[in-house]
């Protein structure tokens, strides 16, 4: 156990995925995360299952550089914060949860075909995104996970903003080829010449 | 720039509201009528998604990694039941519980009482409640110079140890329960919460509290949760707590520290009764 990671070793840790800082974070808030969802018509298992949405939104946070901690303030405090509104914005969501059906927008197998489609994509660019090459793995993924401009990523990777311009188109399309190219997409696509 | 790259610009821009309100309006006519351009939009927006949710993934496998180490380690089990303890009904609960962990030391205590260790009553000649640290922790918790939740913390955990300096070990160990569902990690909290079990007579769960930081290498005061490791292992008296307490005094007793000299007596007594 490494129970004197601070504030700033523990976000260093969780910018570098480290098991040991997730888990020491996890366990400094989950209790306190867990007892706002009880007493707010939860159960310790949504608490769980909340803690995962939790960590998304704050390493994204830290991934994309829009974690600010005011002063006196903690990171578990900080993270706590943000369980209490996306606990608050769950319930907001059930109580809420009359949808317009789709097929009411648009004809109801072109829904299910759009769906289809598009969760495949989704799939395949997960599936293929650590197959084209690191570069471009990360220049993908600062440009469009972590919000980074064109700027600062030359700046990160140590190239010029015209040469990233480029790549990402390049490495866009290699993503985009390979996705083209794998069964399930051809099977679901026949007349598909890419 | 061929036509793909054209478009894949055209619709990061929309994507990303960079276009003005004229290029928006032209933008989304032509996703109105151009089945090609709303199957290539409908793509990109796929690709990008398919990329933030490869993203995602990777956290929900680290964070679900840590949960399952964590749940391993017992530690939902322990954060739920540390606050019934504490707070509701101790009487009931602690009667029957005591009553029934009376009636199975002495079903277990058929099968598998060793008489070496408990008819020399080592754990009463060799127990003294913990002192030989204690200055040296709430010295290191008086220590001013933080501010803020640090010192807070600081405070409280100070607050909880005093408690166990003037005996007071009830109070002790429920402000430590309550220091311990902020912090879990903190290991001096979870020492003395350990040691104030054994006063209280809760030996069970002060092995459940002392032996984790007994194998702690990392632990400032690993020798002394050792060292009481091995007295509750001793007191508890079964074949295999006896086996435990060996193996830890041999571990005690690879460096010098303030229990050496005990824990080598200790060690030969042992052996004398083998």
């Amino acid at each position: 156990m490494s129970p004197d990671l601070n504030d700033e070793e523990i976000i260093i840790g969780l910018m570098k995925r480290e098991q040991t800082a997730t888990k020491l974070l996890y366990s400094a808030v989950f209790q306190p995360i867990s007892s706002f969802v009880i007493r707010n018509n939860g159960s310790k298992e949504e608490a769980i299952d909340l803690m995962q949405d939790v960590f998304i939104a704050l390493i994204e946070k830290i991934d994309q550089s829009k974690l600010t901690l005011k002063e006196n303030s903690s990171l578990s405090a900080y993270t706590y914060g943000i369980a209490k509104n996306l606990w608050f914005s769950k319930i907001r969501e059930k109580k809420n949860s009359n949808p317009i059906p789709d097929d009411k927008v648009l004809g109801a197998n072109e829904v299910k075909t759009n769906c289809k489609e598009f969760m495949l994509m989704q799939r395949l660019a997960g599936k293929y995104l650590n197959k084209i090459n690191p570069e471009c793995e990360k220049l993908l993924t600062l440009y469009y996970y972590e919000n980074k401009s064109l700027a600062e990523i030359a700046e990160i990777m140590n190239l010029t903003s015209g040469y990233i311009k480029q790549k990402k188109f390049r490495c866009m399309n290699k993503l985009r080829k390979l996705i083209f190219l794998d069964k399930d997409y051809q099977d679901q696509n026949p007349e598909s010449d890419e | 720039m061929n036509k793909e790259w054209k478009n894949l610009a055209l619709i990061e821009a929309w994507l990303k509201g960079n276009l003005n309100e004229k290029d928006k309006q032209s933008f989304e006519d032509r996703l109105q009528n151009d089945s090609a351009f709303a199957n290539e939009v409908n793509e990109i927006k796929s690709v990008i998604a398919g990329i933030r949710e490869k993203k995602e993934i990777e956290i929900r496998d680290l964070v679900k990694s840590a949960e399952s180490e964590l749940r391993s380690e017992g530690y939902f089990e322990e954060t739920i039941k540390i606050p019934s303890v504490a707070d509701k009904k101790p009487i009931i609960n602690s009667r029957w519980m005591m009553i029934a962990a009376s009636l199975l030391l002495l079903i277990s205590a058929a099968y598998f009482w060793n008489a070496k260790a408990d008819d020399n009553n080592l754990f009463e000649k060799n127990y003294v409640v913990e002192n030989k640290i204690l200055p040296e922790v709430m010295g290191r918790l008086e220590a001013k110079g933080l501010a803020g939740n640090e010192a807070a913390k600081k405070e409280q955990l100070l607050n909880a140890i005093k408690r166990y300096n003037n005996k007071d070990y009830k109070k002790s160990k429920v402000a430590l329960q309550k220091f311990i569902l902020n912090f879990p990690n903190e290991e001096t909290a979870l020492l003395y919460l350990g040691l104030c079990e054994i006063e209280l007579g809760n030996i069970h769960s002060a092995i459940k509290f002392l032996v984790p930081l007994a194998n702690d290498s990392g632990f400032k005061y690993q020798k002394t949760a050792q060292w009481y490791s091995v007295l509750c292992y001793l007191k508890e008296g079964k074949t295999k707590d006896f086996d435990a307490a060996e193996q830890l005094l041999n571990q005690l007793l690879k460096t010098e520290s303030e229990y050496y000299k005990k824990g080598v007596e200790l060690k030969n007594k042992l052996k004398s009764l083998e």
